[in-house]
């Protein structure tokens, strides 16, 4: 008690600067706490199933030779049953399927276009934590039509009226299926990759389509016995394979890869997953990112504490004098290290408490859902307390203890060199990490700007997209007149249907080859469904040949394509391509090339390009067609979207209307990545403020050190310049050296998280040099004052003060 | 050389003002060794800093050579105190991250001198302070002697004309004292001006005469 209430005068003799101290650390602490919060989300995904480490997602992979060429993360519809029956060490399976299609729903009066739906098996729920809270705990999803909702949907369709036992009725615009809820389930979790409202049974799905092999239709989840292995199941697939593949994966070798169930939300993304994904890369740089906040933080208050003893050295003296034991200095330093750790977390506590609201909206994710049921935040809070203790009050009490009271008492430790290399090299560790910040910040910025700009264009501003209505009564000429309705209206520039828009993943994987070519020349291509309008809108660039048009008759045989569909074709100049035939899979009659567009980015340059097919979309009318894209003569206002409203339900009268802007679809697509950088900017702007911080404090107990010798100088006759020069070169030695250290650090980190993006950047040195003036340019705006104070000062006065 | 017309020092401070100098009127030829006594506390070191360009008066005149120094920058200060001064302090005022000859060496670096030409500047001053043989030594590594010796050798570096002394044996024994003033009588019979503050009568028996302060005045001269 005696130790605390010293400790307590001395923190209230300096106010300010224990001020200073505190609230540098809680920031950091504060911003870490933040920072770390996200990334537990992130690695909590799917960690709440029993037996969780025995699921696996099983994904197909299809190579030729060692070249991976299809990377799914689906499997057929007939992968299931059949591993489990021949493999050994399944213990379950389940499988969920993987349309993209959306569906209007109907219940009495209640319509809405729902997407997040599936058909899966009784197993769901043997194999998932996702308890049913109302209808038969076993036994759900075995009977055809029937489904299990989540609260959250109940509510939506039912009220507060007992959902148990009522029809909802499910619409395409190619089909119409009628449901019977048997059971609800609570909402799925925020960090589950499995977010359905609505499970449909899968025994729904017509006998002959349920169990076949060719199409990669399904998610097929794996639970191995106790003991097996992953490997043990993929290399006995591996033998199994050449039984089922069908004609067109006959020269393709065909294998699985089990990925274990909380790894599938941070592996990267592959064609036919829809969920959000994470980015392991994106996870660790956050994960360094709060170390080196929290280490920013520690060597500040180290620094100042630091300082703050040579300071007081003569009372310290005294206390050794009197007889005060090692332990006894030690104890009280960590004391008083533990006083300023606990203050630091109480004011990062509440800082967290204002912050969390805004990051949250900010970041579109509650990251924060069942951080108090977890036990890793108590335990982080824990390990950064006693972890800033020892690092903040360990060495200078150690320090005490080894220098001699007569040293202490003469008080001339300040003017010492003792400690200054620790203090240097720790400042340099804070410059590296404010480089690093910064340079990064600018690589984020530039690589999340390229993406977007490599996607968009500005008339995608002015295009709306309404989905197409589900099924009616002579659908195809509905959606013919409503098209020509539109059209004829001064405010639409142009009206088109097809399988997807730019920002969408075309999927349809279809194969194809030259006409006349083996079978063995089959390749996937994504089936891209358009009209004659499509090109019109969307303007994709033609490399050669001409798009779709209704002036050349019957166009139903043609087809345009990408580059990358070219080459695979085996067409390395793309006007070789012009007038070949293609064979379609599904086709008997050739298909003819009449153009081929440069490669876009379809999705996001975080994917490579993929070939595509573009065709008539009556060609293939299995192929759907959800999207209906509207251009604007100017600009999209409520007004706008009003008018086709009722133009729409003048033809589909009982279809919901259901729109988006491409514009913030697009933008939602780079949410993780803008993410990120704000995490950076930020991140950055407080690194280098606490960094600044500790600069400050660092120059001025520096200067005071040096004050006679520059007293000395100027009575000598040493100019102002050279006094600068002097007091700066040290400051310039440090800066130098951190970018020498941040540099390649900051390549390294940054060119691995471009790495993980299939499009990017090359790593911009004006970043680098950017970083670099920033730094220097800041630590010496931070130390002129002081700096300039000192040479100020009268020689004489100098002295005498000192 | 030094003429000062009723130089007068006022130190402020919030609550008293204290008068250190006032109304000097002081004359000193070129080639004098002059001495200034007095109690702790009567003006010696402020008359002795106004001297040296070090501090500026609050108000009257003084002039070096002829040319009033009162309203002179502070880089024209400078560059008069590089050309002229030599100072010797009672704490010596030697940079300890300096070895001895790096310490004698600065002033000469300050006035711009080729680095072959400081070589053999340096190293004769050390010669004639008779301290060549701790060239490379660290000024904490000395006695006060010697670190006195280091000090006058890099007063006397530059061959100022002028060199003030403030208390150079304070910090000394007798016999390194005596050390010390032998060499400054020697210096300033080889020409160089001394004007020195001490409270020793011994010392001060070395020089032609002695000025004594009392309360920023001067009462007797001899």
């Amino acid at each position: 008690m005696n130790y605390l209430s010293q400790i307590i005068k001395g923190l209230r003799t300096r106010k300010s600067l224990t001020l200073l101290n505190v609230s540098g650390l809680a920031v950091c602490i504060g911003a870490a706490l933040l920072i770390l919060l996200y990334v537990r989300f992130e690695l909590s995904f799917d960690n709440f199933h029993d037996d969780g480490d025995r699921i696996y997602r099983a994904e197909s992979r299809l190579y030729e030779g060692d070249v991976l060429t299809d990377n799914w993360a689906t499997t057929t519809f007939g992968h299931g049953p059949v591993m489990s029956r021949t493999i050994p060490g399944i213990e379950n399976f389940v499988r969920v399927t993987a349309q993209d299609r959306e569906q209007e729903v109907t219940y009495a009066d209640r319509q809405f276009i729902e997407t997040a739906y599936c058909y899966t098996e009784p197993s769901f729920f043997e194999m998932f934590n996702i308890p049913i809270i109302s209808g038969n705990s076993t036994g759900q999803l075995a009977g055809p039509n029937t489904a299990v909702i989540t609260r959250r949907a109940a509510t939506r369709y039912f009220g507060k009226s007992n959902p148990i036992g009522k029809v909802l009725t499910f619409k395409t615009p190619a089909s119409e299926q009628h449901f019977e809820v048997t059971g609800i389930i609570g909402d799925m979790p925020r960090n589950s990759h499995l977010r359905y409202d609505f499970l449909l049974s899968y025994s729904t799905i017509p006998e002959a389509r349920r169990d076949i092999w060719f199409i990669h239709g399904v998610y097929t989840y794996l639970k191995l016995a106790p003991g097996w292995n992953p490997d043990d199941i993929e290399t006995a697939f591996a033998r199994i394979s050449p039984d089922y593949r069908t004609a067109a994966l006959q020269h393709k070798d065909w294998k699985i890869e089990l990925i274990p169930l909380r790894q599938i939300h941070l592996t990267p993304r592959k064609s036919y997953e829809k969920e959000t994904k994470g980015n392991r890369v994106v996870v660790n740089i956050l994960m360094a990112m709060a170390a080196a906040l929290l280490l920013i933080g520690w060597v500040n208050a180290l620094n100042l504490t630091v300082a703050r003893s040579l300071e007081r050295s003569r009372e310290f003296g005294l206390h050794k004098v009197f007889g005060a034991s090692r332990r006894s200095i030690i104890t009280r330093g960590l004391l008083e290290s533990a006083l300023l750790n606990l203050l630091a977390l109480t004011v990062a506590a509440g800082l967290l408490e204002l912050l969390l609201p805004p990051a949250v909206s900010w970041t579109g994710t509650d990251f924060t859902a069942g951080m108090f049921e977890s036990p890793a935040m108590p335990a982080a809070v824990g390990v950064i307390f006693v972890a800033g203790v020892l690092f903040v009050g360990l060495y200078p009490s150690i320090m005490q203890t080894r220098i001699k009271p007569s040293d202490f008492m003469r008080g001339q430790l300040l003017n010492s060199r003792k400690g200054t290399t620790l203090r240097r090299t720790l400042t340099v560790a804070q410059f590296i990490a404010s480089f690093v910040f910064i340079s990064g910040t600018l690589i984020v910025i530039r690589q999340v700007d390229h993406m977007q700009n490599s996607t968009s264009a500005d008339a995608f501003r002015r295009i709306l997209i309404i989905r197409h209505p589900s099924s009616t009564d002579n659908m195809d000429s509905r959606v013919s007149d409503f098209k020509k309705r539109l059209g004829q209206q001064a405010s639409v520039k142009g009206v088109s249907v097809s399988g997807a828009v730019p920002g969408i993943e075309v999927a349809n994987y279809f194969t194809n080859r030259p006409f006349g070519s083996d079978i063995s020349e089959v390749k996937l291509m994504q089936m891209f469904a358009v009209d004659h309008d499509y090109f019109d809108i969307y303007r994709p660039e033609f490399i050669c040949g001409r798009d779709f048009s209704e002036n050349h008759g019957n166009e139903l045989n043609k087809v345009v394509i990408n580059e990358e569909a070219a080459r695979m074709l085996g067409y390395d100049n793309t006007e070789d391509a012009l007038g070949q035939q293609i064979a379609m899979e599904v086709l008997k009659e050739p298909l003819e090339v009449i153009g081929v567009v440069r490669n876009y980015h379809q999705q996001s340059p975080a994917v490579p390009f993929k070939p595509i097919i573009f065709f008539i979309k009556e060609r293939v009318p299995i192929i759907a067609t959800p999207y209906i894209s509207i251009m604007a003569d100017t600009e999209i206002t409520p007004e706008f979207i009003d008018g086709i409203e009722r133009v729409y339900k003048t033809y589909f009268p009982n279809a919901a209307f259901s729109y988006f802007r491409l514009t913030d679809y697009q933008n939602e697509i780079y949410k993780s990545d803008r993410n990120f950088s704000r995490i950076f900017i930020c991140a950055s702007v407080l690194a280098v403020f606490v960094a600044c911080l500790g600069l400050w404090i660092m120059t001025l107990f520096s200067t005071m050190a040096r004050v006679r010798e520059i007293g000395i100088r100027k009575v000598l006759g040493a100019g102002k310049f050279r006094l600068f020069g002097l007091l700066t070169r040290e400051l310039a030695l440090l800066i130098m050296i951190s970018t020498a250290i941040g540099a390649p650090l900051s390549a390294i980190l940054m060119g691995r998280w471009l790495e993980s993006y299939a499009f990017h950047i090359s790593l911009p040195w004006q970043a680098f040099l950017t970083a670099f003036i920033a730094i220097a340019g800041i630590a010496l705006l931070t130390v002129l004052r002081r700096v300039c104070k000192v040479i100020a000062g009268k020689p004489m006065r100098i002295l005498r003060n000192e | 050389m030094i003429k000062t017309e009723n130089l007068s020092m006022v130190f402020t401070t919030e609550e008293v003002q204290t008068r250190a100098l006032d109304n000097v009127n002081l004359e000193i030829k070129k080639g004098e060794f002059t001495a200034i006594m007095g109690p702790s506390g009567c003006g010696k070191s402020t008359l002795l800093n106004i001297l040296g360009t070090l501090d500026t008066p609050t108000s009257g005149r003084y002039l070096l050579n002829g040319t009033d120094t009162t309203a002179m920058s502070e880089s024209r200060l400078t560059e008069l105190r590089k050309r002229n001064i030599g100072f010797v302090f009672q704490n010596f005022n030697l940079i300890d991250e300096l070895t001895v000859y790096e310490n004698v060496e600065l002033p000469l670096i300050y006035s711009g001198m080729k680095k072959s030409e400081r070589r053999a500047k340096v190293t004769e001053a050390l010669k004639q302070m008779n301290i060549a043989h701790r060239t490379g030594h660290f000024p904490q590594q000395l006695s006060g002697g010697q670190q006195q010796r280091v000090a006058i050798a890099r007063a006397t570096v530059t061959e100022c004309p002028l060199i003030l002394a403030d208390e150079p044996t304070g910090n000394l024994d007798s016999a390194n004292g005596e050390e010390v003033m032998m060499l400054l009588q020697q210096l300033n019979r080889q020409g160089t001006t001394i004007v020195m503050v001490t409270h020793s009568e011994r010392d001060a028996s070395y020089a032609d005469r002695t000025i004594y302060l009392l309360d920023g005045k001067i009462i007797d001269r001899r």
